[in-house]
This record gives structure tokens, sequence and C-alpha cells, in this order.
């Protein structure tokens, strides 16, 4: 009697449980998976205006073709540095801002001098719009800095400069929402851990190295896969230094690039890259055809980095 | 030995505490040029070269439309704060059809548009994953188990260009540049605060349902009148979280909702793109940014406790 009540009763919220995750479960499967298959199935169409029709477009299979056209696109002029300002992105905002970034939590975490009034100050930039910081930014490294010490050019005009003071602002916005991350992680930190190592002649520097990060570590490993998840996506805030008329090619991230021509561009774009390499557009068959592409050489690895540094867990479960 | 050691540690300190109070100089700095420029007169600032010091109010007496005003930039800025631009579009799945939707609005319309966007997107992005955590940590068994790790899967999923896609699915289904497309785009559980709600509702007495249910509580009810309520205070932070977000966030607008600008986008638009605009003033553009800044900072200084004290991995702990 007992069972079959329980069962009833399981049945009952199996039900329940079933007819409310209908919706949800619809929505994933139709903003994700269909999204994702569709960038797919996109990479390999190719997209040909009706004749006589002012809408509508017929579709054929392509082949590797909007492949071959990206690779095209990417070797030609200073294409290929959208990649490596990518990877130099990448590089300094997990080599610079990762570890300033613990450092920061870390004089918050401790309670050092001014450590609340900082950390109000660190979550800042999450609350201004990036719009305006990349304004003002703008405004004091070009016509400020420009008029004081009367330059011929501002840093953000200037060639030589101009990658070095966007990676600096990128750098020096980007530790604010990590810093408050780590620091909450740190709090969890067990205090008696902390004691006994005092009380055995461990320092601050000690307890950073010793017992903190690895108490952090999964959080640390967190924030390593994420950044490779976005090294591709990151648009170093471009879209707001530069409009599209005076931004340099050389200057492009990946991120910016497949935004900025998705934007612009159309299924069938007015002007086609193919037939104008310096003002045409990538079709979004083409740029579904990158993004699978950077896909392909960044899902591996993520999860292969991901595996290494779980690996490497100095805690366990 | 000992003393060495502790004046590394101070070092390590000192080093730390220079490099922050050189951010926060520069944080505030930028901030306070801002609104010094914004107050100027833009001769002031153009022809008289005055960049750093105070606004020098002989220029706005000079000023045709705003004699003697200090605040003429942000005058000027509620006034002239519009779009007015030529937008179409090709919809449909099976029929297709162009539609022509031009991008007009002006501050009172982008306000609304704004409220509209962060308010609806952030009320979605924010339910979902709390329906969805509450459901898969409340109900044991095998499709909740497979929930949590498909989430766990699409976070750690990096997919890169998908943005095409989504323009050609949300045209194909017509819901390209309405609200309710954007609200059901955003109403995803596969996400980070999925896992914030789960823990938290994970962290629950389920006692309190079996209870409610020998009372004859239904399980609706026993969700929404027992749970949801002791989630109010994770919900409230994630909403604002996301609400800021979403009220600073142009480039989605941008693409998903052209006829229907937000200000972020108009005035990303008004300062950036549109080069032959009356913004291209300096004085005028702050003014613009500083208009645009205010409610969330409002906003932030009203709930910073709140926000400080919730923050934690992910975004807010229990």
């Amino acid at each position: 009697m007992k069972s079959k009540k329980t069962l009833t009763r399981n049945a009952k919220r199996n039900i329940f449980f079933g007819l409310m995750v209908v919706l949800p479960l619809l929505q994933f499967v139709i903003f994700y998976g269909i999204i994702n298959l569709n960038t797919i199935f996109m990479a390999f169409k190719k997209y040909e205006p009706l004749l006589g029709a002012d809408v509508g477009y017929a579709t054929s299979f392509a082949g590797f073709e909007n492949f071959k056209v990206v690779i095209e696109m990417l070797s030609y002029g200073e294409n290929w540095k959208m990649i490596t300002n990518s990877l130099i992105l990448w590089f300094f905002k997990l080599v610079v801002g990762l570890t300033m970034s613990i450092l920061f939590s870390y004089y918050v975490y401790k309670r050092r001098r001014g450590a609340r009034f900082f950390r109000i100050v660190l979550f800042l930039p999450n609350v201004i719009s990036n719009l305006i910081m990349v304004y003002l930014f703008r405004y004091l490294v070009n016509n400020a800095m420009q008029t004081v010490f009367d330059m011929q050019f501002g840093l953000l005009d200037n060639p030589n400069t101009n990658f070095g003071t966007i990676l600096f602002f990128n750098l020096w916005l980007g530790f604010a929402s990590q810093t408050l991350l780590f620091t909450s992680a740190m709090s969890s930190i067990n205090e008696s851990i902390v004691e006994a190592a005092h009380i055995d002649g461990a320092n601050s520097i000690t307890e950073l190295f010793h017992i903190t990060l690895p108490m952090i570590y999964p959080t640390l490993t967190v924030f390593i896969v994420i950044g490779i998840a976005e090294m591709f996506v990151d648009q170093m805030s471009l879209i707001t230094f530069y409009d599209k008329f005076s931004i340099l090619p050389n200057l492009r991230t990946v991120g910016y690039y497949l935004f900025q021509q998705a934007y612009e561009s159309a299924i069938i774009p007015t002007t086609s890259w193919v037939t104008n390499h310096d003002y045409g557009k990538l079709s979004y068959s083409e740029l579904s055809a990158f993004g699978v592409m950077i896909s392909l050489v960044i899902i591996p690895i993520s999860f292969g980095v991901k595996k290494f540094l779980e690996s490497l867990s100095p805690i366990g479960d | 030995m000992s003393k060495t050691k502790s004046r590394k540690t101070n070092l390590l300190f000192i080093v730390i505490l220079i490099i922050l109070i050189l951010y926060t100089a520069m944080m505030f700095g930028l901030l306070l040029l801002g609104i010094n420029i914004s107050l100027k007169q833009y001769l002031d600032v153009e022809v008289n070269g005055n960049i750093f010091g105070l606004p020098n109010m002989d220029y706005w007496a000079l000023d045709q439309q705003y004699t003697n005003n200090i605040f003429g930039n942000y005058l000027y800025a509620f006034k002239n704060i519009k779009l007015n631009k030529n937008n179409s579009y090709i919809v449909g799945l099976f029929v297709k059809e162009r539609v022509n939707a031009p991008i007009q609005g002006d501050i009172i319309s982008c306000t609304i548009y704004t409220l509209l966007y962060a308010g609806g997107c952030a009320f979605f992005a924010t339910f979902m994953p709390m329906f969805m955590g509450y459901l898969c940590a409340m109900y044991k068994n095998k499709a909740s188990a497979l929930i949590y790790t498909l989430v766990l899967f699409v976070i750690g999923m990096p997919i890169v260009g998908a943005m095409p896609s989504t323009i050609n699915l949300m045209r194909s289904i017509r819901l390209y540049d309405t609200f309710i497309g954007e609200w059901i785009r955003k109403a995803s559980f596969a996400n980070m605060y999925f896992l914030i709600f789960y823990a938290f509702f994970k962290g629950l007495s389920p006692d309190f349902s079996e209870a409610a249910e020998i009372d004859g509580a239904s399980q609706l009810s026993t969700m929404f009148r027992i749970y949801v309520p002791l989630a109010t205070g994770v919900f409230f932070t994630v909403y604002i979280i996301l609400f800021v977000n979403f009220w600073n966030d142009f480039t989605t607008p941008m693409m998903f909702l052209p006829s229907r600008p937000t200000l972020a986008y108009a005035i990303y638009y008004t300062t950036t793109l549109d080069s032959g605009s009356s913004f291209n003033h300096a004085t005028r553009r702050m003014a613009a940014l500083m208009i645009f800044a205010i409610p969330v900072i409002v906003m932030f200084s009203l709930f910073n406790k709140q926000l400080m004290t919730n923050l934690t991995m992910g975004g807010v702990k229990e």
C-alpha cells in the first residue's frame, strides 16, 4: 500500500517535471541546437538570387567552396593578423590579466588597507558601459594627449602605438569581474587551514602560493578554459574605439571581424568579398564556414586544456 | 630571517596597493574628465584648448542656444539624441517578404525601448535558469541529471560564428526585430546562472515540499509559494546584474532590434557611427554618455551592498 502511494507520488512528480521542462527544452533545441546545426549546414550551402524576384534565393550544395573563400580571405593582405591579434590579446589576458586579478583578489581577501573600497572600484567596469569607458579613454589618449604634449598623432591614430594602447585598455578593464569572483573563491577557504599554516610559520606570500592558489585551483581552471573558449570571440572593444571607416585592417581581431561582417553582410551581400577584396563582405555562408573552422580548432584545445588542468589539480574532488 | 619574510610580504602588499591606487585614480580621473568636459561649451575646448581646466563660463555667456547654462550640453543631448535611418530586411521561412522598418527614435522612445529590452530580457534570463534550477534540484530523476550534464557541456563548449545563423533563423520565424523574439531568445537555462540556482535549491530542505504535499498543495504551488519566495534575494541580485548588462549592451539591439533602438544603440550610433552628427563635439558626446550612465550608477549606488555581499563564483552566492 505504502509502495503504491509512493509510486503514485513519484509518478505525479515525474509528470509535473516532464510538463514543466517541455518549453525550456524547446527553447534550447531551437535557439541552441537548431542555430548551431544551421551554422554547419550554412557553411556548406551556396545561396543565389532568384531570377526576376525581389526576394528569396535558391540554395545548392557548395562543398568546401565557402571554406576556400575564408582561407583566401585570411591570406589576403594583412587579414591574417586578425588571428595573431586574437592570440596576443588572449595571451596577455591570460598572463598579465590573470596574475593581476589574483594579486588584487588576494589583497581584498586579506582585507588590507582600503580593501572594501577597492572591491567597489573593481566592480565599476561591470556597471559603467564599455561605450563610456572607451570614449573617455579614447578622448584622453588621442585628443587630450595630442593637445597637451603637442603630438602629431594621438596614441590611437599612431600605427606604432594603437594596438598596444587598446591592449592596455582591455587589460585594465578586464580585471574587474575576475577579481571579484576570485575574492569570493578565496573567501570560501577554511580559516582553520590558514591559521594552522601561520602557526607553522607561513607568511602571506607562502600562504598565497601554498594555500590560496591550490584552494582556488578549480576556479582558476574555469577561467583559463573560458579564456580559451573566448579567444576568437573577443572584439577587443574595437567596435567602440573606431568606426568601420577608420579602423586599420591590421588592428582587427577575429571576434571583431565576425561581428562587423555579420552586421553589414547578408545571406547574399550586395558586394561580395570574392568580387571586391577591399570593400566586399563575406556572405553568411562564408561567415558560417569561418565559424565552423574556428570551432573545430578551439573545441578540442578547450577540452584538452580542461582535462590537462584537471589532471594537475592539487586538491581532490 | 622572519623579519626579511615579513618585509617581503609588506612589499608585495605595498606594490599591489600602489597599482590599485593608480587603477582607481585612472578610473575616477577619466570619469571626472568626462563630467568636466560635458559641462563646457564646445568652443571652450576646441578653440580655447581648455581640456583639464574648469568650465569657462565666458563661453557659455556667448552661447546662443543655452546662454549662461552650464548644463547646455545635457539639454542639447536630451533634445538631439535621435535616430532616423532607412532599414529593410527579408523575413519568412517558406514565403519570403521584404519588410521596411525605418530606424527611428528620440530619447523618450529609446528609453522606453531600453526598459522593454533590458527589463524583459533580464527577467526571462533570470527566471528560466531559476525555474530549471529548481526542477533539476528538487526532482531527482534521469532526465534532471541529463539536463544538468547538458548545461555543463554547453557552458564549456566554445562555439564561434553562430551570429549569421541566428539572424537567419530569427528572420525566418519572423521574430527578428521584435521584443518578444529577444525575450524568448534570452530565456535560456543553459548558462552559469542555472548552476547558481541549482546549488541554491539543492541547499534547501525537501521537507517543505513533503509537508506542503501532505497539506494538499499542488506541485506548482509548492514551487511558487514556498521555494521561489526563498530565492528572491538571489533572483534579485542576478536580475540587477543582467539588467545592467542589457542596459549597457548596444551590439545585440543593433543586430537584432534595428528598428527599436535602445539608448545604448542610439548613443553609439550618434556618437560613433554617424559622421555627420552634431555630436561630433566631444562636449556634447560626453553629456550624452553621462545621461546614459546616470541610471545605472544610481541603481548601483542603491543596491551595491546587496550586490557586493551576494557576489561569488559565477555571479551570486547562496
